[in-house]
């Protein structure tokens, strides 16, 4: 579950190349320099040249070396990464985008940090194999040392509370430990004496993440207990129930990251129980669109903040239409690529060639395409 | 060029039917999808390798130009900066606008940000080539890359007694080639017929006057300045090396759509266009050049026009792969594949300029 893109909004502040499109009507110098100097100018030049030398350099973008593979269970893999200098570093709980050229592709993922700041400047991610395939299932087959992929700067808004509470309770549902094991490091580099209670929760034995690691930290920090709790093992465990084991629940700040329906689950028990201020969670995934309304599929237009349906027999450039969305369009034959926008989520049919795009970032054709899920689009 | 929307149409009858039509596009259908899935690697590294041979002919051209000393290293310098330019217009800039690479999810090679090296600003040729030329292909009226709205290439066309001097409009279209694409789209033929404000036009002049101001300067300025006492010699290079980039991709150009067999089509008779039918416009409107694969590479593998036409967001280097299965449903349907050597077709385009200079008749109207 651990690696499924995060939806939070600031994601998609990342910039697309939309955003570099040149604006005649008020050229910036710096714009007008770069054309100048073609192809002295060119980033892409310069970062193949310098790539020749050190794989790590980059004019324009971060790229980070696997130093280290690690095995923690049988379908999860973490990575050790030697980031190279541009790298501002994170804060633990934060998450970073990872990008690989799978056959020609680059693709992309988001990937919670599971190690807090080091000296060395280190950092670890840990990914579950999806069964998708995609980023994670190419990184288990091929991730080993040496092997240099391109990361984002560090973002998210999980994070440990200000000053730290004197009381802490995080649940982790499956590879959902990663960003809470990133902050007990933090907690435990600082010898925090903080009251901390984590509940661990996983489905097989054979998915019990971190144990030893959890163990060595339980010795490094007084305060915390922790509570695995395997669902094969001992049956699922009821949100309330877990709400109810806690007796001081109502002191404490809960940091909450796991599979969707856990967190829903937990969600709704604390705003039950008018504790949704004292809740922080973290998404792997979006949320599920609200099933069941019977009128088609939604799509979700990024930009415009409009959600539109997608009109049976109809394109989705021609659905956008017949909601009032103008989004722009040439030839309306698949030919120009004008209407071309980037497609977050969902799946999509192109009507031309057949194939379907079910990845994140694919390109869509809006005058030749049709939506086979619910989607977001950045129109 | 408007009037002749009602006259007879060029287009030889086709023997094809609807159903005829039909098939030809499921089977046309049927290479897109094969090729599009087999899509990777190899594309990657090839247009990867094209970016690099023309940045580094370009930065040993300007060196050679910039540094170096007598006339043999200028001259050298010049085929360099030339071969840079005429890889970077054609292979690079050309096919990557088109999109034919944006399944790759690069920023540098992407059709929504990509700004290829020449005066014709980018949103200008989107508009002009892609969305226009691409549909419309060879229609009169619509596609306005058919003669580039200054040469009669048919006899539908209207003549004027200025027509007689067009093979000189055309030299010295082919000279400046990089200019007429450039203000193509700004459609100066509608201001000069009154039917563009003074106010559009400055609009639409925009991206053309800033881009074409930022190419001047490094052309003829900033690279000049950067070889001091050496000025005239980079001057001179990169204005001969402009030169032989325009003659060659007017050349190219021309012989896709202009030679001797490519049609000509109407308004009237494309109304109703089914997918077979467009299909079918693209091949007949199409002419290939042979040649080997250097030629391909320097041509952006528009020596394979029918199939771009065909699949303009292919990536180029796979025209070649399908061209013999193209080939060979053409001549199951009995289309003409228009494929010959580059003299041979270069030669039939200038003789149709020649030829259309003068007051040809255009045919009793048969089909009407």
């Amino acid at each position: 579950m651990l690696s499924v893109t995060h939806y939070s909004e600031h994601l998609f502040t990342q910039s697309t190349p939309m955003t570099s499109i040149p604006n005649h009507a008020n050229p910036p110098f710096r714009h007008w320099l770069r054309d100048a100097l073609h192809p002295l100018s060119d980033a892409g030049a310069w970062n193949r040249l310098l790539g020749r030398v050190n794989p790590l350099w980059s004019v324009t973008g971060i790229r980070a070396k696997v130093v280290d593979r690690v095995t923690e269970s049988a379908d999860t893999i973490s990575l050790w990464l030697k980031p190279s200098r541009r790298w501002r570093g994170h804060a633990p709980g934060q998450h970073l985008m990872l990008g690989v050229e799978i056959n020609g592709v680059l693709r992309r993922r988001v990937f919670s940090v599971s190690s807090a700041a080091r000296p060395d400047r280190l950092l670890r991610i840990t990914l579950q194999r999806q069964a998708e395939g995609g980023v994670t299932g190419w990184l288990h087959e091929h991730a080993k040392k040496g092997l240099v992929v391109e990361i984002s700067e560090a973002s998210g808004k999980f994070l440990l509370p200000g000053p730290v509470p004197d009381r802490l309770l995080m649940i982790a549902g499956g590879s959902g430990i990663t960003p809470l094991l990133a902050m007990l490091h933090r907690l435990a580099d600082d010898a925090c004496s903080t009251d901390i209670v984590l509940f661990q929760l996983y489905r097989h034995r054979a998915q019990h993440l971190f144990a030893g690691e959890l163990a060595d930290l339980s010795r490094r920090l007084p305060g915390l207990s922790i509570h695995a709790h395997c669902s094969a093992e001992h049956g699922r465990l009821i949100a309330n129930d877990l709400a109810s084991s806690v007796p001081d629940l109502g002191r404490r700040q809960t940091l909450l990251c796991g599979p969707a329906p856990l967190m829903e689950d937990i969600a709704a028990v604390w705003a039950e129980r008018g504790l949704e201020e004292h809740l922080q969670t973290e998404r792997f995934a979006a949320p599920r669109p609200t099933a069941g309304t019977g009128t088609g599929t939604q799509v979700h237009a990024l930009g415009s903040e409009q959600v539109f349906t997608q009109v049976a027999g109809r394109s989705l450039l021609e659905s956008a239409e017949a909601a009032g969305l103008q989004p722009k369009f040439g030839c309306r034959a698949g030919l120009c690529r004008t209407c071309l926008c980037q497609k977050r989520s969902g799946r999509v049919r192109n009507l031309l060639t057949g194939l379907v795009s079910s990845q994140p970032d694919e390109w869509v054709q809006l005058c030749i395409s049709v939506a086979e899920s619910d989607l977001e689009l950045s129109i | 060029m408007n009037g002749t929307a009602t006259r007879p149409t060029t287009c030889r009858a086709t023997a094809l039917g609807p159903v005829e039509r039909e098939c030809l596009a499921e089977e046309l259908d049927a290479i897109r999808t094969e090729v599009t899935a087999s899509l990777g690697e190899r594309d990657a590294k090839h247009i990867r390798r094209m970016v690099d041979r023309a940045q580094a002919s370009a930065i040993a051209g300007r060196g050679l130009l910039m540094f170096g000393w007598g006339p043999i290293s200028w001259i050298l310098g010049v085929i360099a900066l030339a071969h840079a330019k005429i890889l970077e217009n054609m292979e690079i800039g050309h096919n990557v606008m088109h999109g034919q690479y944006d399944w790759m999810n690069d920023d540098s090679l992407s059709s929504q940000s990509y700004d290829w090296d020449i005066v014709c600003a980018r949103e200008h040729w989107l508009n002009s080539h892609n969305v226009e030329h691409h549909n419309h292909t060879n229609i009169l009226g619509k596609d306005h890359d058919y003669g580039y709205g200054m040469l009669r290439l048919t006899r539908e066309q209207r003549w004027h007694p200025a027509t007689l001097l067009q093979p000189l409009w055309y030299l010295l279209l082919a000279i400046l080639f990089q200019w007429g694409v450039a203000i193509h789209d700004i459609k100066l033929g509608r201001f000069f017929k009154g039917r563009m404000s003074r106010a559009e036009l400055k609009q639409r002049s925009r991206p053309f006057v800033s881009k074409a101001v930022r190419q001047l300067f490094k052309d003829y300025v900033l690279f000049p300045a950067l070889a001091f006492w050496q000025w005239p010699r980079v001057l001179l290079g990169n204005l001969c090396a402009n030169l032989i980039r325009n003659l060659w991709t007017n050349a190219i150009i021309f012989c896709g759509h202009f030679t001797e067999h490519a049609q000509t089509f109407n308004r009237d008779a494309t109304r109703n266009e089914t997918r077979g039918g467009w299909y079918l416009r693209q091949i007949q409107g199409s002419s290939n050049l042979e040649g080997g694969k250097w030629f391909h590479t320097l041509s952006g593998h528009l020596s394979h026009q029918i199939e771009h036409h065909l699949f303009p967001d292919m990536p180029a280097p796979r025209y070649p792969e399908i061209a013999p299965r193209v080939r060979e449903i053409c001549k199951r349907y009995g289309i003409h594949y228009n494929s010959a050597g580059f003299w041979r077709q270069y030669g039939s385009v200038l003789k149709r300029i020649a030829v259309h200079a003068w007051p040809t008749r255009a045919p009793r109207a048969e089909a009407a």
